[in-house]
């Protein structure tokens, strides 16, 4: 009897099987299964009898909504970091004052429907504005898509502030100690030392919670502003083809966050590399 | 006898309803370097962290490097402005290093110089590279800390602290959180720090560095000095008993 060689590898199935468990063509399998998937709706979609000559013909004007959609999200996150990073340093700080505004804020925002803040503050506060007369009843009226942006910033600068104080509060303690025992001001202690390290802990949900934003933009509509839906519904409407339009927005809506995922995710990447070379407990 | 560098009286510190320093007295002259002992829990770190303020003693009077702070439950704005100035003198090394992450090892020594003595850059980094130098890491330099040993990460640390040009060192534990093959070098550069007169405070498990490199020792016990000694007389002929008894655990 000859001895049982060891083979150098694992036995590997072969043929249908083989390519199902391999590791190497798993990118393959993904697009492969994910491209029958697509087809299937495709093919649903073309049951429906929709008119594609009119999707494509009112499509141009539909995209022109995009950069409002960007507008408004851009502007609402920018407020809603601001608002974020001031709520979070108030959540942690021992000062009552501070801490009872911010625990409030966090509380009446995330405790009311995003729609009525909007509704709020486009119909509520031109009225507050009335009643307090001039020069208020200007500075309270305001655009449609300024409204939008102080609703959504507002919002999400609530949901981001607990995002924040958990990153800030992730951060050692001693790195506190060792900032205060070089005789840091608190200032300087946030800025150079816990909200840098911060940062790490804090982007990867915000993207999440921009992406979650660009569809929530659409509730601006409400307001006038004509961004993408609000432009898919009324050609809808005006055409009684509703159905088209809003076909082509949330495919519009759907590319542009597949667009985000994917920098969000070299975002993360860059971030854990970087992760990768400084950590140090 | 010349002004003390340190100067404690009458300390008091308590945590909630439990007292972790029941009225402590000392002084420190510059150049002395001062061991306390003492086993966990008696209050060793916690005393040396009232020095600076990073924890807020609740009775007592502290004079520190030219700073007279008495305790107080609130400090007003002035009062807080001295507390920071008077840490830029007082050097402090923990257990734990607490290196920042995201700054090299040379940034991190020039932290507190560019951002709390406002000195630019370049001269900072000479200041910096020199005290790097005399850690014995000037070829680590550009590392950040997660590439460097826990000696060599406490090493840095001592070197960040000394940037500062302080006129007190305290040392908190500073070789507990090490491998026992990496004690030594810190212990090397503590030991030339003391050779070369600077005002220590040393809280250690080491009773060799204490040895070697104190000019007295305190043993700490449940909030209070038990006995304060020069180092052969503390360690051949301690007085009292519970000196004894953590001795004889330890040794």
């Amino acid at each position: 009897m000859t001895t049982s060689t060891t083979p150098l590898a694992p036995p590997q199935a072969t043929g249908f099987w083989g390519w199902w468990h391999s590791t190497t063509g798993r990118r393959v399998r993904f697009g492969v299964i994910y491209a029958i998937i697509l087809a299937i709706l495709f093919l649903f979609l073309r049951q429906l009898g929709l008119d594609v000559q009119f999707q494509l013909k009112w499509l141009p004007y539909i995209a022109k909504g995009i950069p409002v959609t960007l507008l408004v999200c851009i502007g609402s996150i920018l407020l809603a970091t601001l608002l974020a990073l001031l709520g979070a340093l108030g959540r942690i700080s021992r000062n009552p004052i501070f801490n009872s505004i911010a625990t409030f804020y966090v509380s009446i925002i995330r405790g009311t429907p995003l729609i009525v803040q909007i509704f709020f503050i486009y119909l509520g506060l031109p009225q507050v504005g009335q009643n307090l007369g001039p020069p208020w009843d200007k500075w309270l009226t305001l655009p449609a898509i300024a409204s939008g942006i102080l609703a959504l910033g507002i919002n999400y600068g609530a949901y981001m502030t607990e995002i924040f104080r958990a990153g800030i509060q992730s951060i050692p303690h001693g790195q506190r100690e060792a900032a205060l025992a070089l005789g840091m001001t608190y200032g300087q202690m946030m800025r150079r030392i816990i909200l840098p390290q911060a940062l790490k802990v804090i982007i990867p949900p915000t993207g999440n919670e921009f992406i979650a934003m660009l569809k929530d933009s659409a509730l601006v509509s409400f307001m006038g502003a004509q961004e993408m839906f609000w432009r898919a519904q009324k050609i809808g409407r005006q055409k009684f083809r509703s159905m088209e339009t809003l076909l082509v927005a949330a495919a519009l809506y759907w590319i542009m966050t597949m667009i985000f995922e994917s920098i969000q995710r070299r975002i993360e990447a860059r971030l854990g590399q970087s992760e990768r070379q400084m950590v140090t407990h | 006898m010349s002004k003390p560098m340190v100067a404690v009286q009458n300390l008091h510190k308590w945590f909630g309803t439990l007292h972790v320093l029941k009225g402590i007295n000392l002084e420190v002259q510059p150049r002395e370097v001062v061991c306390i002992i003492g086993p966990s829990g008696s209050g060793k770190s916690t005393f040396l962290r009232c020095l600076n303020f990073l924890e807020k003693p609740d009775m007592g009077e502290i004079y520190i490097a030219g700073y007279h702070i008495p305790a107080k439950p609130h400090y007003n704005r002035k009062e807080q402005r001295m507390i920071r100035e008077l840490r830029t003198h007082v050097g402090m090394v923990f257990q734990s290093f607490n290196l920042f992450p995201h700054m090299t090892a040379l940034e991190n020594v020039i932290e507190g110089l560019v951002t709390v003595k406002g000195m630019p850059r370049d001269e900072a980094v000479k200041i910096g590279e020199y005290f790097l130098a005399k850690v014995g890491l000037m070829d680590k330099r550009d590392e950040y800390p997660s590439r460097l040993s826990g000696g060599q990460q406490q090493r840095v640390a001592i070197a960040r602290a000394l940037a500062m040009q302080p006129d007190v060192m305290l040392f908190d534990e500073p070789t507990s959180a090490l491998d026992p093959e990496l004690v030594g070098e810190v212990l090397k550069v503590m030991e030339e720090l003391a050779d070369e007169g600077m005002t220590m405070l040393v809280v250690t498990h080491e009773m060799g560095f204490a040895k070697h490199a104190a000019d007295r020792v305190i043993f700490m016990d449940e909030g209070i000095f038990v006995e304060e000694a020069p180092p052969e007389e503390m360690f051949a002929h301690p007085k009292h008993e519970r000196t004894r008894e953590f001795l004889r655990h330890i040794l």
